[in-house]
This record gives C-alpha cells, sequence and structure tokens, in this order.
C-alpha cells in the first residue's frame, strides 16, 4: 500500500512538474473574429491568439491573458498603495479583458478544457473528439498548400483548412487531430473563425489555469445557465456586492448579449 | 468558532446594507477582536468608470476569512471589480479589438 502511496506521489510530481515547468518552442498565433450575438447578427470582435507547442504537447491561451495577468498585478499594488484623500479607490479600467476565456490543454492528443465563470474556473476533459472528413480541396494560405477537412463540434460544421508542410497535428481551440497543422477553420455561418497569422520559434512557459474546478461539460453548462437565468443576482452573490437597482438591466442585458458559445 | 462565523456574516451582511453609491468612509484598518482568531478589515472604493461612481466596499483578511492575506483579499476584490465594471458598463462585447497590431 505505501509502495502504491510512493509510487502514485512520484507520478503527481512527475505529472505537475512537468506541465507547471514546461516552455514551448513554438508559437503559433491564432487571430479570432467572432460575432457576440448571433441573433442580431451583432459586431465582430477580434482577438489575437496563441497556441504554445511542444512535442506532444500543446496549450491554447488568448494573447491579452498575458497583458491581463501583469497589468492586473501593476493596478492591484498601485491602488493598494495610492491612497487620496484617505481612501483606496479601485479603478480597473486600464485593465485589458479577454474576449476568448477558454484555453485547451493538449497532451498527446488528449485535451483538457479551461472555462472561466465570473471568478469560477472550471476545466473538463473534451468528451468527443472532432471526426474529420478529409476532402480534395486545396488552396493557399500564407504561401501554404492547404488541404480541406470538415467536421462537426457542438452541433456546428467547422471548415478547416491544414498543411502537410507543418506536420503537427494541431490548431487553435480544440480543432486538432488533421495530418498537419490548421491554419484556418470557421463554422458554416462564419459566426466564429480563426486564421493563422504568425509562427515563430520561441520559448515560453505554458503555465496552466489555477485554481481550478476539475468537473464535466455539463456541470459547467449547468452552471452557466444558473447564471444567464439570474445574472445580477449571481453577480451578486459572487462577489458580495448587491447590485444596485440602476445597474440591473445593464448586468442582464450584458450577460445575456454574448450568445454565441463555442463550448 | 461558530461565533466567529456569525461575527463575520454579520459583518458581511452590515457592510452589504451599507453598500451603496457614498463614497467609502475612510481606510481605516479595522481589527476584529477575539481572543483566538485575528481577521483585519478595509473600507474600499470601486470606480464604475461609465458612471464616475464609486461603490463602496469592505474586504477582510485573516482567519475566518476566506482571504488568508492581505494579498488574497486585495486580488479577490480586483477579481470583484473587474466582474462588476464589465457587466454594469453597456456594450462590453463587441468593441473590442484585441489583436496585437492594435
Amino acid at each position: 500500500m505505501r509502495l502504491l502511496y510512493f509510487i502514485f506521489i512520484l507520478y503527481s510530481i512527475n505529472i505537475f512538474g512537468q506541465t507547471d515547468k514546461q516552455n514551448s518552442q513554438i508559437q503559433v498565433t491564432y487571430r479570432l473574429k467572432q460575432v457576440g450575438d448571433t441573433l442580431a447578427n451583432g459586431a465582430v470582435a477580434e482577438e489575437d491568439l496563441f497556441l504554445l507547442l511542444n512535442g506532444q504537447k500543446s496549450l491554447f491561451r488568448s494573447s491579452v491573458k498575458y497583458a491581463e495577468d501583469s497589468i492586473t498585478e501593476v493596478v492591484r499594488v498601485k491602488s493598494f498603495s495610492n491612497i487620496v484623500d484617505g481612501k483606496v479607490i479601485i479603478d480597473v479600467s486600464s485593465i485589458p479583458t479577454p474576449i476568448f476565456r477558454s484555453e485547451v490543454f493538449s497532451d498527446n492528443g488528449n485535451q483538457i478544457i479551461y472555462k472561466e465563470l465570473l471568478k469560477t474556473k472550471f476545466s473538463f476533459p473534451l468528451e468527443n473528439k472532432i471526426v474529420w472528413e478529409l476532402k480534395n480541396e486545396t488552396k493557399k494560405i500564407s504561401s501554404y498548400q492547404c488541404k480541406k477537412a470538415v467536421g462537426k463540434y457542438k452541433g456546428r460544421t467547422y471548415i478547416a483548412w491544414y498543411t502537410d508542410t507543418i506536420p503537427i497535428p494541431d490548431g487553435p481551440y480544440v480543432f486538432k487531430g488533421l495530418p498537419g497543422l490548421i491554419l484556418e477553420v470557421y463554422d458554416k455561418s462564419d459566426f466564429i473563425n480563426f486564421t493563422m497569422v504568425g509562427f515563430k520559434n520561441i520559448q515560453k512557459p505554458m503555465i496552466l489555469m489555477k485554481n481550478v474546478a476539475a468537473t464535466t461539460y455539463q456541470a459547467f453548462f449547468n452552471a452557466r445557465q444558473t447564471f444567464l437565468n439570474d445574472p445580477s443576482g449571481i453577480l451578486s452573490t459572487v462577489t458580495g456586492i448587491k447590485t444596485p437597482q440602476k445597474y440591473v438591466e445593464n448586468v442582464n442585458t450584458n450577460a445575456r448579449a454574448f450568445n454565441n458559445y463555442i463550448d | 468558532m461558530k461565533k466567529f462565523s456569525f461575527a463575520v456574516a454579520f459583518i458581511a451582511i452590515s457592510s452589504a446594507q451599507a453598500k451603496g453609491l457614498e463614497n467609502p468612509t475612510s481606510n481605516e484598518v479595522v481589527k476584529i477582536s477575539n481572543p483566538k482568531i485575528t481577521a483585519e478589515c478595509l473600507s474600499v472604493g470601486i470606480l464604475i468608470p461609465c458612471t464616475n461612481e464609486v461603490l463602496s466596499d469592505t474586504i477582510c483578511w485573516g482567519e475566518g476569512t476566506s482571504s488568508p492575506t492581505y494579498e488574497d483579499a486585495q486580488r479577490c476584490h480586483i477579481d470583484n471589480a473587474r466582474g462588476l465594471v464589465n457587466y454594469y458598463c453597456p456594450g462590453f462585447y463587441g468593441r473590442q479589438n484585441n489583436t496585437l497590431s492594435n
């Protein structure tokens, strides 16, 4: 029993140690274009995201999150050391807010999805990997000859363009598992579109999201539904600050304005 | 411990009742007295940029609170402030261009 325990500890240290200290070898930058409100055919938001690669491992994370982490720390230190007229005033308006808060860590094809909902962080395994149908169509993207593949994810049909020239079976978010790197992937309505805009060799730490509740997709989905049913109430509960009546409508409208969940 | 939990809950309720649109009164650190437990609290304000109003709040740290240290409480409060600003101010989504060239 002791031996088993010892092996488990060693195994845990090895696993967590590796992921915590892992550096990338390659960084692929994708530009996301996403319609927030598909019902109103609303505005398109844009954001650049990084796919950090090292061997069989990859981490997909918004570029804005790196800036968000460092600027949040600067704002915290500055705010609490700057007392004006005997008061600490928190102004978070300089902290950038990512559009795409989800992250994906892939290890040898096994994908873990990380999500954030208000202050809670969730992680769950990708339950159904995308089964790709390879097509004969080709097109050039940034001088790379690409081949077409079609697959379904969470009820939507996605078209992916991958290149054999870069034989890395990876891509943005959960779009992975093709015979080459995905340079472009979008859904049929083009409500979500990832296009590669950069590729370089770079060593960057591949740090996984911390303080995460390991759960299932269904549990995360249920939590999000609970929030959407009563955004101002849940926001009050989570922050401990009762939403003043004058902001209730804004909170509910803002929370429900985005309905284009990639899941 | 139960008594202290109740005290913390009471403080939380009191502070929630006191929270409004007034400016925070001071940054004075309040120590919760209990022979066995020490927790400290601080009044802070959150600026809501779209209305230029300041919401009063209280952060607490130490035993019996969810923040073991002052830094933890600060981080928790920054998270709260960001959540409030993102949802209180209209039109957050769709106006963003978070590309690196931007």
